[in-house]
């Protein structure tokens, strides 16, 4: 199977505010979300990046 | 309380059943009237009390066709049972009848992906799960699971549904029965014929268990049984521990050898519900309506569905030459705040009603941060043209166009 890639998207304001996925797939950044659950997890383990989609 | 009828052929009155049996508690009235009527002596007073003894395992009360065969009745514990008990809710399974498929009604080699609503299908390769007709009274489809013609691959055909946490709640600490249809077809391949239910539970919450397993997963049910090319109705009944947050089943097959031609084998009428025995398979929704609204829950397809070339699903609004947003509303409010596919971006279009001109978007993009479960705020990307604070109306290609809406686990 073809490994999904992402690809964050931020509002002006440097907000996550969804990510793209390979497979054309438009994701929430919101925790609650199944697919953004998948995304957190290809995240290298030292990110800072919250679950409710801010970033440190 | 004593129950005594009259006999017309004797002339007298007598006792009902065994008098030993019966408690006399004083009577209001008895009818004659062509049965029993017991009418309590006073307003606080029971009209019929059946009191079950220690360690009861017959029914409490049955009502009897001539045959003496229990056709309504009440368990020992108290559960009502009845032919026609059809009602929202009692299946905790929604879509188990494979009625609704708003994704499509064939997949081709779905790899861990949704296919009839609510259903994950799964195979490693040379599988179709499909929509067919079943013939059985109720239940017109069911899914099939068939390994194409002349194809050596022995991987396992799977579908598997996985419940929310809130529809699971409600079997804490209790018994439920797992029941369900099942046909082969003519060539089916699978060892002695056999297909694997499985049922399990886990401790976490909203997970989905087939895709990326509970936590603390455990089964309830796991085995095997051997279908015929007829339908059969097959039921199991188990505990479920007080500690479980989440429920599902699947169900798996084994391919053997070369395929034939009607190496399949079919399922519906799939239902979870409370109890020591499998009643009458009923819906989630308790009606069509009901159904394709709670499978609305989990995903919907938002498409131009009207004969007009024209016709909006949404309103737009421009925020820069070349961007665009537009709240898309859900058709029900779903699980979760969706992700969102969508067919092509040259199904849609802004349609600026004041310059009579159409814009093709280059990017679709959801606002997370914006949208709701009951509205989808959409991003559009444009190459040109759009006017800042002109609302345009957002169309879909009537044939193509739509808009994918998931919430699913």
């Amino acid at each position: 199977m073809k490994k999904l890639t992402y690809t964050e998207i931020y509002t002006e304001d440097g907000v996550l505010d969804s990510v793209f996925r390979s497979d054309g797939v438009s994701i929430p950044a919101n925790p609650a979300n199944s697919d953004y659950q998948a995304y957190l997890v290809t995240l290298p383990s030292n990110s800072s990046k919250d679950v409710d989609g801010t970033s440190e | 309380m004593a129950i005594k009828r009259y006999n017309s052929a004797t002339g007298k009155w007598e006792y009902v059943g065994n008098p030993g049996s019966i408690t006399p508690n004083g009577i209001g009235a008895v009818s004659n009237a062509g049965g029993s009527l017991v009418v309590p002596a006073n307003a606080s007073t029971k009209g019929i009390s059946i009191q079950a003894t220690a360690s009861q395992s017959a029914n409490l009360q049955e009502w009897q066709n001539s045959s003496g065969v229990a056709q309504t009745y009440i368990d020992p514990n108290g559960n009502f049972y009845s032919p026609n008990l059809n009602y929202a809710g009692k299946n905790a399974l929604i879509n188990g009848g494979f009625d609704i498929w708003q994704r499509g009604t064939s997949f081709l080699n779905p790899a861990n992906s949704y296919t009839a609503d609510r259903w994950v299908g799964s195979s490693a390769s040379a599988f179709t799960l499909s929509r067919q007709s079943t013939g059985l009274n109720g239940i017109p489809y069911c899914a099939r699971l068939q390994r194409t013609s002349s194809s050596s691959s022995t991987a396992n055909m799977n579908i598997a549904y996985s419940l929310e946490s809130n529809d699971s709640y409600k079997f804490q600490g209790q018994t439920a029965t797992l029941s369900f249809y099942a046909r082969a077809g003519s060539n089916f391949s699978a060892s002695g014929n056999l297909i694997n239910p499985v049922v399990a539970y886990g401790t976490g919450i909203d997970q989905n268990a087939y895709l990326n397993g509970f936590t603390n997963q455990a089964y309830l049910v796991n085995t095997t049984v051997s279908i015929t090319t007829s339908w059969v109705r097959y039921s199991y009944t188990f505990s479920i521990p007080s500690t479980a947050t989440q429920l599902a089943t699947w169900f798996v097959s084994s391919p053997t050898g070369t395929a034939g031609t009607n190496d399949y084998w079919d399922i519906t009428g799939v239902q979870l519900e409370l109890g020591t025995v499998a009643t009458p398979f009923s819906r989630a929704g308790g009606t069509y309506q009901g159904e394709l609204a709670a499978c609305q829950r989990y995903y919907q397809r938002i498409s131009a569905d009207a004969s007009s070339s024209i016709a909006a699903i949404a309103l737009g609004f421009g925020t820069a030459t070349t961007n665009g947003c537009a709240l898309i509303p859900t058709k029900i409010s779903m699980r979760i705040v969706p992700s969102v596919s969508y067919s092509a971006l040259g199904d849609f279009y802004f349609s600026d009603l004041i310059a009579s001109a159409n814009y093709t978007p280059t990017s679709i993009a959801i606002s997370g941060i914006r949208s709701t479960t009951t509205n989808v705020f959409v991003n559009f990307g444009f190459a040109s043209g759009i006017t800042t604070g002109r609302f345009y109306s957002v169309q879909a290609n009537v044939t193509t166009g739509y808009f994918d809406m998931n919430s699913e686990l």
